[in-house]
């Protein structure tokens, strides 16, 4: 039997589904959805549009988890993607709106003059819209396999099919209406049980977390081996074992084994006693409660920056992000939709720190199995055990399912445009084609790869980021504002770009230790890769000078100055 | 039967007329349109003097953009003493993540964003002796009440 909350997940997705083939099938065609068509969006909708296109698997789920297993320092990630919301408004969302082109794609064969940089951003676009969806689905697969009781591919199968019938059904309806309601759905399903959850905690003892001490198990607690695990000890622990553990088989004795890490084979049935230190999984470092509080960034510094750099410029060059302002009314609208959407998403932010503080308290015990990115899902039943618990864990499956599925159609959409337009040559069809491609390819990635779904959502958003980071957003905010960028030189910025990511992603699956020297150079971290990509972008256009579009003045006049007819 | 009234013969198809909107009329007509010879095409508008004014308040917000998200948490990673202090019983760093960071940063954009409109329709204006700008914000709708033409006073008579 299906438990309650899977229960819910299931029917979120039958019941945003049935919604897209009813709207499809009760469409009018008349004049009437013309002139729908040409009123702008209201600037609320189109900031809970934008503030819904933020609100993905990751940021509903992955980071409460991140702030649970990295401590209060990763909260500097929600900064960086507010300050990236400061450089979308200031340097993009006006001019952009302005231009007239619809995503990244066009704006570069529009400004550049150049068909060939046009596929080159496409490609750079399509990647990162792919390895976004991958987060969706390992997401969706995660879910199903813990509260359906599926296998997880029929997860990623699941959120694919509904994905496809909602943005080849619901195309003609207005997709700003559709991410708005949704974010407001999601904004409920994560803050309303947040909120009930603190009182309940108020309530009950209103406890801290220790500023001494590492996470402890409350009870006497079995964790389940997988597969093959590295398990760090904080401490000298009593436990069970009933595997393998460090090549020795154990038959459920009695082992003391020292801090440290462990290497447990898969099967293995691992029983703690009450008080007993959790043991931390995934590599993850056991944290002190002082330590956990800190503000203080634990990673090296190059590593850490670099990530808040790929956030900053990442949110420039999603196409997700930028393919908002287009329906704005004007440039100013385009603006404004900015800035009430960064407050909206500064609202979202509040409540995964909720999540992970209560979470410090209350399911430390996740940490063990490194199912971190599902604490939103399981503190309310540890906060509330009962009804009400179940009530508010199925509100918020509710909101996870939705978030899983809204980013996942928005992003469908953006791909299959940009797929048709470029590979397939434009029209209704290609675009259904292009969307078929768009939600296909990474569900094929997983069933060839597995193993891609045991990634963290966060790390795989942040892929997606830094792509964004060192390829689309140069070429965005050059081209914006560089009269002299041509096509060589963004072309150029482009491979520099794609081949740093590539090398980021190849050098730690070579063997080759990204901390020794040649592995720093090779995996070069986006705080040196990303200036890079400016320079040669400059560097090459100057020496290109003769390739400056003769219009090109008169392309920053039209995105700069504003228009009378406006 | 039906028919087209008006006549015998086959029944002629409906005439389709396509509906365009101005912007899409103006498209299409660009699109056959030969560019004008060089001596003939208008001057690009001179967007130098622009950029080059919005190159403050542009850099402010790209230097608070980074200064918050790259220099904030080295600042806090660099000098640990930072993390022990306390306020009302809650660390420092919180409040100026918490509390601090946001509001500042929607202040900053929403500046930003007057500081730029402001300067975009100061160069959008004409140049001294032409006709005066149009002041930001939706038309004047006494342009056109003044373009339609006057209706005739009523006659006696009219009033039946």
């Amino acid at each position: 039997m299906i438990p309650l909350v899977g229960g819910a997940i299931v029917v979120t997705a039958l019941l945003m589904t049935l919604l897209a083939v009813a709207g499809y099938f009760s469409r009018a065609g008349g004049t009437s959805d013309f002139t729908a068509a040409t009123r702008p969006a209201p600037l609320l909708s189109s900031a809970a549009a934008a503030g819904g296109e933020y609100t993905s698997a990751a940021t509903f789920l992955g980071f409460a988890g991140l702030l649970l297993a990295q401590g209060f320092q990763a909260v500097w990630m929600f900064v960086a993607l507010s300050a990236g919301y400061v450089l979308l408004a200031a340097f993009v969302a006006a001019p952009l709106r302005r231009s007239g082109v619809y995503s990244p794609s066009d704006f570069a064969e529009w400004r550049l003059r150049n068909r060939r940089v046009r596929r080159m951003v496409s490609a750079c676009v399509v990647f990162t819209g792919w390895v976004y969806l991958l987060a969706q689905y390992a997401a969706a697969g995660a879910l199903v396999d813990r509260y359906v009781g599926l296998p997880a591919w029929a997860g990623w199968g699941g959120v694919a099919a509904v994905t496809l019938v909602i943005v080849l059904h619901a195309s003609n309806g207005s997709d700003t209406g559709f991410q708005a309601v949704f974010f407001w759905v999601k904004l409920a399903a994560i803050g309303v049980p947040a909120v009930v959850l603190l009182v309940l905690w108020q309530v009950e003892d209103g406890r801290m977390v220790e500023h001494t001490g590492v996470p402890a198990f409350a009870e006497p607690t079995t964790v389940h081996v997988a597969e093959d695990q590295r398990l760090t000890l904080p401490e000298e622990t009593v436990l069970t074992v009933a595997g393998r553990v460090n090549g020795r088989h154990l038959d459920g004795t009695a082992v003391r084994l020292a801090a440290g890490a462990h290497h447990f084979a898969a099967g293995s049935e691992l029983t703690f006693r009450e008080g007993a230190a959790v043991p931390h999984a995934d590599g993850a470092r056991p944290l002190e409660g002082e330590q956990w509080l800190e503000m203080e960034v634990d990673a090296p510094l190059l590593g850490a920056h670099s990530v808040q750099l790929a956030l900053v410029l990442g949110v420039v060059g999603l196409p997700q992000f930028v393919a908002r302002f287009y329906g704005a009314a004007s440039p100013r609208a385009a603006r404004r939709t900015v800035v009430v959407a960064l407050v909206l998403v500064m609202v979202f932010s509040i409540f995964p720190l909720i999540y992970a503080g209560l979470g410090r308290l209350y399911a430390s015990d996740l940490l063990a199995t490194g199912d971190t990115d599902i604490v939103v899902l399981a503190l309310p039943e540890r906060v509330a055990p009962g009804a009400l618990g179940l009530a508010l864990a199925t509100m918020v499956a509710v909101g996870a399912a939705a978030a899983v599925i809204t980013v996942s159609a928005g992003l469908a959409t953006a791909l299959g445009g940009t797929i048709s337009q470029c590979v397939l040559g434009g029209g209704t069809r290609m675009f259904r084609l292009g969307v078929l491609m768009a939600i296909g390819v990474p569900l094929a990635a997983l069933l060839m790869l597995p193993g891609l779904a045991d990634v963290s959502l966060v790390p795989l958003v942040l892929l997606a980021f830094r792509i964004s980071a060192v390829t689309v957003a140069p070429v965005l905010l050059l081209g914006v504002w560089w009269r002299r960028l041509t096509d060589v030189g963004a072309a150029a910025g482009l491979l520099v770009g794609m081949a740093g990511v590539a090398a980021g992603v190849v050098v730690p699956l070579t063997g080759l230790d990204p901390a020794t020297e040649p592995g720093r150079l090779l995996a070069m971290p986006t705080l040196l890769l990303a200036p890079l990509v400016f320079a040669v972008m400059v560097v090459v256009s100057r020496l290109s000078a003769r390739r400056v579009p003769e219009d090109a003045d008169a392309m920053l006049g039209r995105m700069h100055l504003p228009r009378r007819d406006l | 039967m039906t028919g087209r009234p008006g006549g015998p013969g086959p029944a002629e198809p409906p005439r389709r007329t396509v509906v365009t909107s101005p912007a899409t009329r103006r498209a299409l007509a660009a699109r056959g349109a030969r560019p004008l010879p060089p001596e003939r095409a208008p001057a690009p508008p001179d967007v130098a003097p622009l950029l080059r004014r919005q190159l403050v308040p542009v850099g402010a917000c790209a230097l608070f953009a980074l200064v918050t998200a790259v220099l904030l948490p080295a600042l806090f990673t660099l000098v640990p003493r930072l993390d022990d202090l306390v306020v009302a019983g809650t660390p420092l760093a919180w409040i100026a993540v918490t509390l601090g960071v946001p509001p500042l940063m929607v202040c900053v954009l929403v500046l930003h964003v007057s500081r730029a409109e402001h300067l975009e329709h100061r160069a959008a204006a004409p140049p001294p002796g032409g006709a005066p700008a149009r002041p930001p914000g939706p038309r004047r709708r006494l342009v056109v009440a003044r373009l339609r033409p006057r209706t005739p006073p009523a006659r006696e008579g009219d009033a039946r």
